[in-house]
């Protein structure tokens, strides 16, 4: 409660807008842990509309929809496509993609299309192809293909989701989404935007960071295994022995 | 039980993981082979990344082949002076392996080569293998007695090439060049297809240089231990990403494994053995030439080429 207060207060400071209304909004947790039993977690992200400074409450008026954009740390991914050459399957064209999300959540009170025009969604980046999030490396006429094919790879592997009822409503103006991370999230600073939508129009927007990362021990690993690979694999080389030696003396081979 | 794999980036189920490499150790205890060549497909197709996967598995055939190695030095059953030959040139070929797998990776034909690999090899020799049991088998069956196959003759071609080294525990007097071939394709194909390499290496050592029987398993057994050491080193620096959460896992699951197997082999005569070892070998080949030559159900695939931000 006292991060949901401090982060109202934030907010509050931080949002100057000239609409009578404004968002505060938070998550659940600034920093989702990974530790040795992680198999997911889930992520609550809440906030309310408020009038704006100098406004009446009652001049806020309802019929509000939202839509979170939740985005996780961007990398160059390449999509490839099988053809059948001599005879065989084999990787055939590719298209690389930069500063593709590795992680790309939508969630919102009610089907997309309802909310606003698909060109306002685009533009404000709630389409999963909106243009800020398809940098192709290099421009061919199959671009577009390759995109659409990534986007439904990626929602296969759990990474990319569309919520159309996520986000609730607890009263007219409060609401809260809960966002589930797979087991098999990157780490990295996620980014969380909040889009508030009154008929069909974007009245303000938010946003929030929270960090994925591995702790204790799957930290320690993770990281001496790129600071200090040399070391690290001479560790895995003398653990192996050890562990080989080890069941010969047990079990007396 | 789930478990995180730092280097991975995923959660496995613990005893999964155990579990595969329990049953993957059983059949490297029934026959003498590191396993590699089942675990790295397996891992593959739980979902774990294929660079992840084939330098994990480096790890594990270290452990698997240790114990191995140790008991066969102790009962004398290596020829140390030929080990450091097949080991010397292993080490040249998996770092030229280890390059090679980076190339292919960037290139997207990474996928195609380890298929491609496999199906060679595997069927390859798979095929070599069953041939030589059944007949091994046939003979049993129509002398009754179990004399182990005689090779046609002590000589072949190979004993003809120049620059001969005598490896006198082996009772060879042969030419370095065949054995350095052979230790750098090992260390080559074993980096580049997550392999230990030694159901390539055994016949290859039987048939080619005409090493005895009772010192091959040895010999084979250290040279794998060494080039998949130092593979895993090479991985660790290249490429970073040897699990080791993962490949503790998997070891700890086969040397447990590895003593079942061993028990059950002594109920199964070598022939036999080598039979069923043949028939996995051919599975696993079918299997890849099932990828290779069917229409895939999705033809896209998707890689990141540059890791996503850390942290």
């Amino acid at each position: 409660m006292m991060r949901l207060l401090l982060a109202l207060f934030t907010l509050a400071v931080m949002t100057v807008q000239a609409s009578a209304q404004r968002l505060v909004m938070s998550t659940s947790e600034p920093v989702v842990s990974i530790s040795s039993n992680f198999a997911g977690d889930t992520i609550t992200i809440f906030g309310t509309i408020e009038p704006d400074i100098g406004f009446e409450h009652d001049q806020v008026t309802n019929n509000y929809n939202i839509v979170i954009s939740i985005k996780g740390p961007a990398g160059t991914y390449v999509a490839r496509k099988k053809t059948h050459q001599y005879g065989i399957w084999l990787n055939g064209e590719q298209e690389a993609f930069e500063g593709f999300p590795s992680y790309f959540a939508l969630v919102s009170s009610a089907p997309l299309e309802k909310i606003a025009d698909a060109g306002v969604l685009s533009v404000n980046g709630l389409a999963f192809d909106s243009s800020p999030h398809i940098r192709p490396v290099r421009r061919t006429q199959n671009t577009d293909v390759f995109a659409q094919q990534l986007i439904r790879l990626m929602k296969k592997r759990g990474l990319y989701s569309l919520d159309e009822h996520g986000v609730q409503f607890l009263s007219d103006t409060f609401f809260s989404a809960r966002i589930a991370l797979p087991a098999h999230v990157p780490n990295g600073t996620y980014l969380a935007n909040t889009y508030v939508f009154q008929n069909g129009e974007l009245i303000d927007n938010a946003p929030q960071r929270f960090t994925v990362r591995t702790v204790g021990f799957e930290r320690f690993v993770a990281n001496s295994a790129k600071e200090y690979s040399l070391i690290y694999g001479v560790v895995c080389v003398i653990l192996a022995i050890f562990t080989g030696w080890l069941s010969g003396v047990v079990f007396r081979r | 039980m789930q478990l995180y794999l730092p280097i991975a980036e995923l959660s496995l189920n613990l005893f999964m993981l155990v579990g595969l490499g329990g049953a993957v150790g059983f059949l490297s205890g029934l026959f003498g082979v590191g396993g590699g060549f089942l675990l790295t497909p397996m891992l593959i197709f739980s979902g774990i990344p294929a660079p992840v996967a084939v330098a994990s598995v480096t790890g594990q055939v270290v452990a698997a082949s240790t114990s191995g190695a140790l008991s066969y030095w102790r009962r004398g059953g290596i020829d140390l002076k030929l080990a450091l030959f097949l080991i010397v040139s292993g080490v040249c070929g998996a770092f030229l392996g280890v390059w090679t797998f980076g190339q292919l990776r960037s290139a997207g034909q990474l996928d195609l080569v380890i298929s491609l690999g496999y199906l060679i090899f595997l069927g390859s020799i798979g095929t070599l293998m069953l041939i030589e049991a059944v007949r091994s088998i046939i003979k049993h069956r129509q002398q009754g007695d179990s004399r182990p196959t005689k090779l046609p003759g002590k000589h072949n071609w190979v004993h003809g090439l120049p620059f001969r080294v005598r490896f006198k525990r082996s009772n060879l007097y042969v030419s370095i060049f065949p054995v350095i071939l052979i230790g750098g394709g090992i260390g080559f194909l074993g980096s580049l297809l997550g392999i230990g390499g030694g159901f390539i290496l055994v016949p290859a050592l039987i048939y080619l240089l005409r090493v005895p029987g009772s010192i091959v398993i040895g010999t084979s057994l250290l040279q794998v231990l060494a080039i998949m050491a130092a593979t895993t080193i090479l991985h660790a620096v290249n490429s970073q990403t040897v699990d080791i959460v993962l490949a503790f896992t998997l070891m700890t699951g086969s040397v447990i494994g590895a003593q079942f197997g061993v028990s059950a082999g002594q109920y199964l005569r070598g022939d036999q053995l080598r039979a069923l070892l043949a028939l996995i070998v051919l599975a696993v080949a079918v299997r890849f030439a099932l990828s290779l030559l069917l229409t895939p159900s999705d033809p896209f695939s998707v890689a990141v080429l540059s890791s996503v931000g850390g942290g």
